[in-house]
């Protein structure tokens, strides 16, 4: 075959490419800035000062990368089967239920006994909201798109009659639980490194973060070491030769589904038992949508979704920061970003592809003949 | 139609490629004799084929590429058959299939009264039976779309029978699903490779494992033992001389001679009972056409059973035992391989053999 149809290097597909089309993407969120009356250069400075310059910045950054990163595996888990997952938002919004009634029936117990027992709900409750989604779809061919997007509003509403009718407190107005006793509570990793002399601050990041790089872990092996990660990507890539071999599509599907809906449920236990300590409406405050963003930019490989995720992390802890300095950029800039890299890394994936393409088969020929 | 179309338009230089791949042997003879008269209106008439007897019966010139270039120009009449497959292969190749007599054993495949229909009911294939034995080779000769993919989809258990039952051996496996019919000892050699066989976007040895997913070889424990797969892979590559010698790359990076060997690999490699055998060589080179044939006649004269089925009537005719014509979903004439080209074509278009009475009632 000739040369331009032949694969790109791993670097340059995984790399290279994802990188010149987040450059883009900044480029253009530069004119923007630009645009509002702000020096964009200034403002990355202040951006990267805010998520990477000192401990307190990298805690937070770190506690948006562990979101993200479930909420990126279970949108990435998906997409191997072929199927968009925009539900994570509403999974991890049940996972959060699981983890309240775990952690408000244990109240008081030592959180490493009710951490196992909260990840198993929060996993539990989130596959559960999966399921219906992915049975419609793999029985009655209902599309997953528009159910899962309809199942996060339901999930919201749920969310909401649920803390005013029968979580609430009593006499309290505002629609969440009592709060966790402080022995229930995941444990702020400050808390271990201050007497290290690294002094993360504030923030919030807790062992959710070495849980997140586990399923990192546990989804690139399931995905490419196992009997059922062929299946599933076989539906993914050729339902036709999945029956052929002997796979049911079906079964496929909503076992996919299931992991995926299981991971995004995680993302709760960082947010509802390591940050809040209450479920609370909106906890999960957009993170299943940038899932999204981070498993097409991380182009649904594990490793790539912890590096976009941890990028997303940066944005969105320097995005506060850079808000909190320039009050003419709002956080809603970060939204912007945000949409331009979706746009960029997603929607217009293949732009860059076929003319790195045709630099690298050069630079090989050269090389080559050299 | 489309060439047709063209003429209309008054086209002085017409391109066709494969013209003859959907069309019953008369068809092309038709095809034929229009080309000749545009040839005579001085028009100019470019063929691109790989069948060899197609360039003899209608080209003036003749010109060979191999990899991207022109290896030979001749005139026609100046050529052989055997040295234009020379040219193209860059070697000798046998055209003819050597092969014995077959020695029929006991029946392995048997379909009975098989009807399938497709979702609305229409009837796709009508109550067609018959048998496949162990050391022998049946084919199904037809015009495409005339039920023969729907029949191999049934006995591979991709596709429920309405009425009727399939056996493969001593065993009913009508209501199956493929993966208990192939370990059961059936392997299918899909008609369509990019569709069925094989996912294009998966390693060539990924592709050695579809449909063998649970072999206990790597799938013994949690995760697969990818180098288990890996020596298999490298072992089946140089078996059956897959090129390039590379398991890791990507399947749609090989031509489509060899992403064909990689699926005979999987499928015959593995010793089953019997084979259902679709369009083994479309658009595969005429090197690994060689092979594929050998392969096919050497797993016959190892006992199994074998059903093909193929547009390529000269494959039919030159692999086979013994020959099923089908039209409209129903068996229309069985015949043996050295009957005539006119007599199968009649019998593919329905009109002749046993039911000749029928079909013009």
């Amino acid at each position: 075959m000739s040369a331009p149809h032949r694969d790109l290097p791993p670097l340059v597909d995984y790399v290279v490419v994802p990188l010149a089309n987040l450059t883009v993407a900044f480029l253009i969120s530069g004119l923007v800035v630009l645009a509002i009356g702000e020096n964009p250069l200034e403002a990355v400075a202040i951006m990267l000062r805010g998520a990477l310059g000192y401990a307190e910045g990298v805690g937070f950054t770190l506690y948006y990368t562990t979101g993200f990163v479930f909420t990126g595996l279970s949108v990435a888990v998906a997409f191997h089967a072929g199927l968009f997952n925009i539900g994570a938002e509403g999974q991890a919004t049940l996972g959060g239920l699981g983890v309240a009634l775990v952690c408000l029936a244990f109240d008081g117990a030592p959180w490493w006994l009710v951490a196992p027992f909260a990840m198993a709900a929060a996993a539990l409750f989130g596959a559960a909201w999966a399921f219906v989604p992915a049975w419609l779809q793999a029985r009655r061919g209902s599309h997953i798109v528009i159910t899962t997007i309809m199942f996060n509003y339901l999930a919201a509403t749920l969310m909401v009659w649920l803390l005013v009718e029968v979580l609430g407190q009593p006499g309290s107005m505002s629609p969440e639980t009592k709060t966790f006793e402080p022995a229930t509570r995941l444990p702020f990793l400050r808390d271990f490194l201050t007497p290290w002399g690294i002094d993360l601050g504030q923030s919030p990041v807790n062992p959710m973060v070495f849980i997140a790089a586990l399923a990192a872990v546990f989804v690139w092996l399931l995905v490419w070491r196992t009997k059922f990660g062929f299946e599933l990507r076989t539906v993914g890539q050729n339902p036709v030769a999945a029956v052929y071999a002997g796979v049911d599509p079906g079964a496929v599907v909503v076992a996919a589904m299931l992991i995926s809906g299981g991971l995004a449920g995680l993302m709760a236990v960082n947010e509802v038992m390591g940050v809040q300590h209450r479920l609370l409406l909106e906890f999960v405050a957009g993170a299943g949508f940038v899932g999204i963003a981070v498993a097409l930019m991380g182009r649904s490989h594990p490793f790539g979704v912890v590096l976009s995720a941890a990028l997303f992390g940066i944005l969105y802890q320097g995005g506060a920061e850079l808000a909190f300095e320039k009050p003419a950029i709002s956080r809603d800039m970060i939204v912007v970003i945000q949409a331009l890299v979706i746009l960029f890394a997603g929607a217009l994936e293949h732009m860059f592809r076929p003319a790195l393409g045709r630099i690298f088969a050069r630079v090989e020929t050269t090389g080559g003949g050299a | 139609m489309e060439i047709l179309k063209t003429l209309y338009r008054g086209a002085e230089i017409l391109i066709l490629d494969e013209p003859t791949a959907v069309l019953t042997p008369s068809e092309v003879e038709h095809l034929f004799r229009i080309l000749r008269r545009l040839q005579g209106e001085g028009k100019t008439v470019v063929v691109i084929t790989h069948k060899l007897k197609e360039i003899k019966a209608v080209t003036d010139a003749v010109s060979v590429m191999r990899k991207g270039e022109i290896v030979a120009t001749w005139p026609t009449a100046d050529t052989s058959v055997e040295a234009l497959a020379e040219a193209m292969v860059g070697r000798r190749v046998l055209l003819e299939v050597e092969k014995g007599p077959s020695v029929p054993g006991a029946v392995e495949l048997s379909v009975e009264h098989l009807t399938l229909r497709d979702k609305r009911g229409v009837v796709l294939v009508d109550d067609v039976s018959f048998q496949v034995r162990a050391g022998e080779i049946v084919g199904i000769a037809g015009v495409a779309g005339n039920g023969q993919s729907e029949l191999m989809e049934a006995i591979a258990g991709i596709r429920r029978a309405a009425t009727g039952t399939i056996r493969l051996g001593e065993r009913e496996i009508t209501d199956l699903d493929p993966a208990e019919i192939r370990d059961l000892g059936l392997a299918h050699i899909p008609e369509d490779r990019h569709r069925m066989g094989l996912v294009l976007g998966f390693t060539a040895e990924e592709n050695l494992m579809l449909g063998h997913q649970g072999d206990p070889r790597w799938a013994s424990g949690l995760l697969l033992d990818m180098g288990a797969l890996r020596a298999a892979a490298e072992a089946d590559f140089a078996e059956f001389d897959v090129r390039p010698p590379d398991p890791t790359q990507r399947t749609a990076l090989f031509s489509g001679g060899n992403q064909q060997k990689i699926i005979i690999a999987r499928e015959i490699g593995r010793e089953p009972k019997a084979a259902i055998v679709g369009q083994p060589t479309r658009g595969v080179d005429i090197g690994a056409i060689e092979a594929i044939h050998r392969r096919l006649i050497a797993m016959r004269d190892q006992g199994r059973a074998i059903l093909l089925v193929s547009a390529e009537l000269d494959e039919i005719r030159s692999l086979s035992d013994r020959i099923l014509c089908m039209c409209q979903g129903r068996i229309t004439g069985e015949c043996r391989p050295e009957t005539s080209e006119a007599e199968i074509g009649l019998m593919m278009a329905g009109l002749a053999g046993g039911r000749r009475e029928e079909a013009r009632a």
